[in-house]
């Protein structure tokens, strides 16, 4: 087989002997050291096969034995060559082009993320970026486990980030901790000393329900912001009925509040709205490396237009990604037109705003009570104003002031005056 | 291994095909008989449909249905 690979490279041919004493021939050409197979005997004619060197070598034989021959097939590389002699070029491009696909696979054109909820994809292309990770960089030189490590680090929410290589994609899973804000907020109170409850806005009390603490209000008290409403602070009384010393503790109380809210929305009557004309016009363009080539637009050029820009990466396969891409960028051309609302249209927009709003309270866990907005329409805008009453709870945390009560003989511990 | 120099060594394999090494030249080839001149003496293979597959001036393989192996001198 391998004999026969190497007959092909060198080339062969195979002839027609004729002549006076065909078997001198072949006696010469067996002392000459020319090797011939594949020998037939036909009618007077031998017709065998050798190769190209031996051919030449033939000449002084043929003249011994006064014989001639034919030569009947061609087969092999030199005569291959000869025939495409003129087209050295295209087995050129051929091999320029196995070139380049090799050496376009050595580096990373296509990073992709996946995973996360709370980072943005640009966010974390551009801290890749800054820690020399980006579109080119060549195989080599990625260390997948300092990626992960990095991304670990600078990013708080991420808490598993894995980085492999596939073809010439850097296909990144990261996982973000969605549990830790929640907990955060609510072990904060629980760290610090005893704490009060205080209002934060102006409120009628509904309820209130104390678990810990003294509370200082009632049903129907009206409380100002700052105000104490819950004091983590119990007072122990002694025999006589006097206050011994105090208890602290971090006082809980779910505390409901009437309060209001304003609301006021105005917007002009007249309004621009984009129609789009149906005209578009398109221009492909091709993305190598990081420059950009753009055909220019056939259409005139519009006066206002919306872009959209379609990118398609080449690659070939699944993975394998080229840094070659097609762009095709679409502009709609719009008109704008200034429209009026009628009043009605107008009362409506106002009050789905309204609506927004109010079910943006509800969802924060606000009994809306009463809706006093009003929606008024003149000529030249609409306007919604007015009062929405709610129940909501009231109540923010801040740390008890520690006092004790000075008993006789004893010394007062370093304290600030305490309104009692 | 004792080669006896200067003889002629023929390696048949089955019918069909015949080694042969260590002779001087062709005298006479058709396509039912191949003579050939060692030497020490004359070999004739009779046969069919002869052909030579290769031929050196070492050794030569020659194929096709034999019929016989002839020493004459």
């Amino acid at each position: 087989m391998l004999i026969d690979k190497l007959k092909f490279l060198q080339g062969y041919v195979k002839i027609k002997l004729s002549g006076y004493a065909p078997e001198r021939f072949l006696n010469l050409c067996s002392n000459h050291n020319i090797l011939i197979w594949n020998l037939e005997y036909e009618e007077d004619n031998y017709v065998f096969c050798i190769s190209v060197r031996g051919l030449k070598q033939l000449k002084p034989i043929l003249k011994k034995t006064r014989t001639t021959f034919v030569i009947l097939e061609r087969t092999g590389l030199p005569f291959l060559m000869r025939r495409y002699r003129k087209r050295k070029l295209f087995f050129a491009g051929i091999v320029l082009c196995c070139g380049l696909l090799y050496g376009m696979s050595l580096f990373v054109w296509k990073i992709e993320i996946n995973g996360n909820l709370h980072e943005t994809d640009s966010n974390i292309l551009k801290f890749l970026e800054e820690n020399k990770v980006y579109h080119g960089l060549p195989k080599s030189k990625i260390n997948c486990e300092e990626i992960e490590e990095e991304l670990r680090a600078g990013f708080g929410d991420i808490i598993w980030a894995s980085a492999k290589l596939e073809g010439t994609m850097l296909i990144i899973d990261v996982q973000e901790n969605l549990a830790t804000n929640q907990q955060a907020k609510e072990q904060e109170g629980t760290d610090s000393g005893p704490s009060d409850l205080v209002a934060d806005k102006e409120a009628v009390i509904y309820s209130i329900l104390t678990r810990q603490g003294t509370p200082y209000v009632e049903k129907g008290s009206k409380v100002q912001p700052g105000d104490l409403l819950v004091e983590g602070k119990n007072p122990v009384y002694n025999d006589s009925e006097e206050i011994a010393s105090y208890q602290y503790c971090v006082s809980d109380a779910d505390i409901l509040g009437i309060t209001e809210y304003q609301y006021e929305d105005r917007f002009s009557m007249w309004y621009d709205e984009k129609v789009f004309t149906g005209k578009e016009s398109g221009a492909w363009g091709i993305r190598l490396f990081s420059t950009q080539v753009k055909l220019p637009h056939f259409f005139r050029k519009f006066t206002d237009y919306d872009t959209i820009t379609d990118e398609y990466d080449i690659k070939i396969g699944e993975t394998f990604y080229l840094p070659l891409a097609f762009t095709k960028e679409t502009s709609k051309e719009y008109r704008t037109e200034r429209k009026q609302y009628t009043k009605k249209e107008a009362e409506q927009a106002a009050k789905a705003k309204l609506d927004q709003f109010c079910e943006e309270l509800a969802q924060k866990g606000v009994q809306i009570m009463e809706n006093n907005v009003m929606i008024i329409t003149d000529g030249k805008s609409c306007t919604a104003s007015g009062a929405i009453k709610v129940i909501e709870p009231i109540g923010i945390r801040k740390g008890t002031v520690l006092t004790d009560i000075p008993q006789e003989g004893q010394m007062e511990h370093g304290s600030d005056g305490e309104d009692n | 291994m004792d080669i006896m120099y200067g003889a002629v060594i023929i390696t048949a394999m089955g019918r069909n095909q015949i080694l042969v090494e260590n002779y001087k030249g062709i005298i006479e080839y058709t396509q039912e008989k191949i003579r050939l001149q060692t030497k020490t003496c004359q070999v004739t293979i009779q046969g069919k449909r002869l052909i030579v597959e290769y031929y050196t001036n070492e050794e030569m393989k020659i194929t096709g249905y034999i019929q016989g192996i002839i020493y004459g001198s």
